[in-house]
């Protein structure tokens, strides 16, 4: 019987720039049907790790793999991978469906496949309007919606909720779980730790570019007999309180490096 | 992705400001050098006969008038006109709002492939200021064709292959331009930036040519300058020392050649 290729493979991954330490030592393994949450606290390497996963940044070790392959050995990679990072790659002088359209030429996305994600994220109204007028919700809903043209089979998401009212965090807390319960695989970054615990199958936890804890949400809470947030405060200020020590002792900042499971 | 390219360009105001900055440009200065200064030429002798050198009475004075990015009356041996910073500027919009707005993390996400990246780039940054050249071309000689002194020596005497040739070198030598201003932009990312150091580097090129031709052992340098080489294939005859075609053909392989180091520097660099 052999073991089917996860879906999101991060080996041992390490990179700086310049003096600063990005990431040290991040592995993380998601599979097909999954949402693995990825958190940790801010400057933990999040954003390196995902940048990494999609080609825009090179590490300087070890290995970031999409369905078995670095991202740019993808042939069409936005027909399996959708990103949205951080909002951004939104011009503020365009329109929204003219920022779809361009994405579309590039990936060879139909016009019918626009006009129906404009639709599916509420954007339809304000599809001809300049994306500078749109508030924080609509451009995260638009930049999902560019992730989602080629209809990826992954989804990686930094921030997803970022400035969406209660009712777009439902609707995208729904579609990422019907994304995931349709086979697809979704890697999500976010602060939210409340809808973590709504939409995350599994978890790793990361600080100062390391990888602290991963494994099942649930078993990991049960396991602990905590919820979500005693457990994500508690990994990431023992590592915080773990490398302050050893700075002040003089000794180089370490901090665990052993996944707990 | 060329078609996408050409999307950026055209879905959004800068690039389309700059290019009607240019064509303005190239209208204002020869309505100055054919309209404005023999209307008030009576003033003062001396611009008299300074307006006389720019009459376009004679073919030769109607084909030196058409030289596109010549600024009127046509360039010396290489200067700075607004049609030519304009196109310049054209070509950096191109990177540079990428880079300022994220467009490029669009980009790369849909083709990794930073060379397939840099080529589309190029290709509609090519077209794009091939179109806005046309457009400084069809300007400058209806210009030259309308102006008082053509019109008064009973209209156009240079030969309709003359003005194709001199009109459509000039056509030619804007895409080139926009390809250094596109490289300069992949290198140096930040917009603001890569205006001035392009700004800069137009005045710096005037600056040197003019220093180096005052040194007798450098001077035979100045016709390879990149404005020198501008001015000598826009203009009839080759006014900066090499013949129209060589410097043609010399500054397009400087445009390459810059676009291989950017497409080098983005395949290099993490975005």
């Amino acid at each position: 019987m052999t073991t089917p290729t996860p879906a999101l493979q991060i080996t041992g991954l390490s990179k700086s720039f310049g003096s600063t330490q990005a990431v040290t030592d991040v592995s993380l393994i998601a599979n097909p049907g999954r949402v693995l949450a990825l958190l940790g606290p801010n400057g933990a390497g999040k954003t390196t790790t995902m940048r990494i996963l999609l080609g825009l940044v090179a590490p300087d070790a070890g290995e970031a793999l999409i369905e078995g392959r670095r991202y740019a050995e993808i042939r069409h990679p936005a027909r399996r991978i959708g990103a949205v990072l951080d909002a951004g790659g939104l011009h503020p002088g365009r329109t929204g469906a003219q920022h779809l359209g361009i994405t579309a030429a590039m990936i060879g996305a139909t016009r019918q496949r626009v006009t129906q994600l404009l639709q599916e994220v509420g954007l339809t109204e304000a599809a001809h309007r300049r994306i500078g007028g749109y508030s924080l919700g609509m451009r995260q809903r638009l930049a999902l919606a560019n992730a989602l043209l080629g209809e990826p089979a992954v989804l990686v998401l930094e921030e997803p909720a970022n400035g969406l009212d209660p009712a777009g965090i439902r609707w995208l807390r729904e579609y990422i779980r019907s994304f995931a319960a349709a086979g697809g695989t979704v890697l999500i970054s976010t602060h939210v730790l409340s809808e973590v615990a709504l939409v995350a199958d599994d978890l790793v936890i990361i600080d100062r570019g390391r990888s602290l804890l991963s494994g099942a949400l649930e078993e990991l809470t049960s396991a602990e007999g905590r919820d979500l947030e005693q457990l994500y405060l508690s990994i990431t200020t023992t590592s915080t309180g773990a490398a302050s020590e050893a700075a002040h002792s003089g000794t180089a900042a370490h901090t665990e490096t052993e996944p707990l499971r | 992705m060329i078609r996408a390219e050409l999307l950026k360009l055209t879905s959004t105001r800068a690039p389309k400001i700059a290019a009607a900055v240019g064509i303005i440009g190239v209208a204002a200065t020869q309505l100055a050098s054919s309209w404005l200064l023999p209307a008030i030429s009576h003033v003062d002798p001396d611009l008299q006969a300074g307006v006389a050198e720019l009459s376009t009475s004679t073919a030769e004075r109607q084909l030196t008038a058409m030289n596109v990015l010549g600024g009127g009356g046509g360039m010396a041996s290489g200067s700075v006109t607004i049609g030519l910073v304009a196109i310049l500027l054209l070509g950096a919009l191109a990177a540079t709002a990428d880079f300022r707005h994220g467009g490029i993390i669009t980009t790369a996400l849909a083709a990794p492939r930073r060379g397939r990246i840099m080529s589309a780039k190029a290709a509609a940054v090519a077209i794009v200021a091939g179109l806005t050249g046309l457009g400084y071309a069809l300007v400058q000689g209806l210009l030259v064709a309308l102006a008082p002194s053509t019109m008064g020596a009973g209209g156009l005497s240079a030969g309709l292959w003359d003005i194709t040739e001199v009109l459509g070198r000039g056509v030619l030598a804007v895409v080139p331009l926009a390809l250094l201003g596109l490289a300069a932009g992949v290198l140096i990312r930040s917009q603001s930036a890569t205006f001035l150091v392009l700004i800069g580097a137009a005045v710096a090129d005037v600056t040197l040519g003019a220093i180096l031709s005052l040194i007798p052992v450098a001077s035979s340098w100045t016709p390879y300058l990149p404005l020198a080489l501008v001015s000598s294939a826009t203009s009839p005859d080759g006014a900066a020392g090499l013949a129209p075609v060589p410097a043609l053909v010399l500054l397009t392989m400087m445009a390459l050649v810059a676009v291989s180091v950017a497409w080098l520097s983005l395949r290099r660099r993490d975005l």
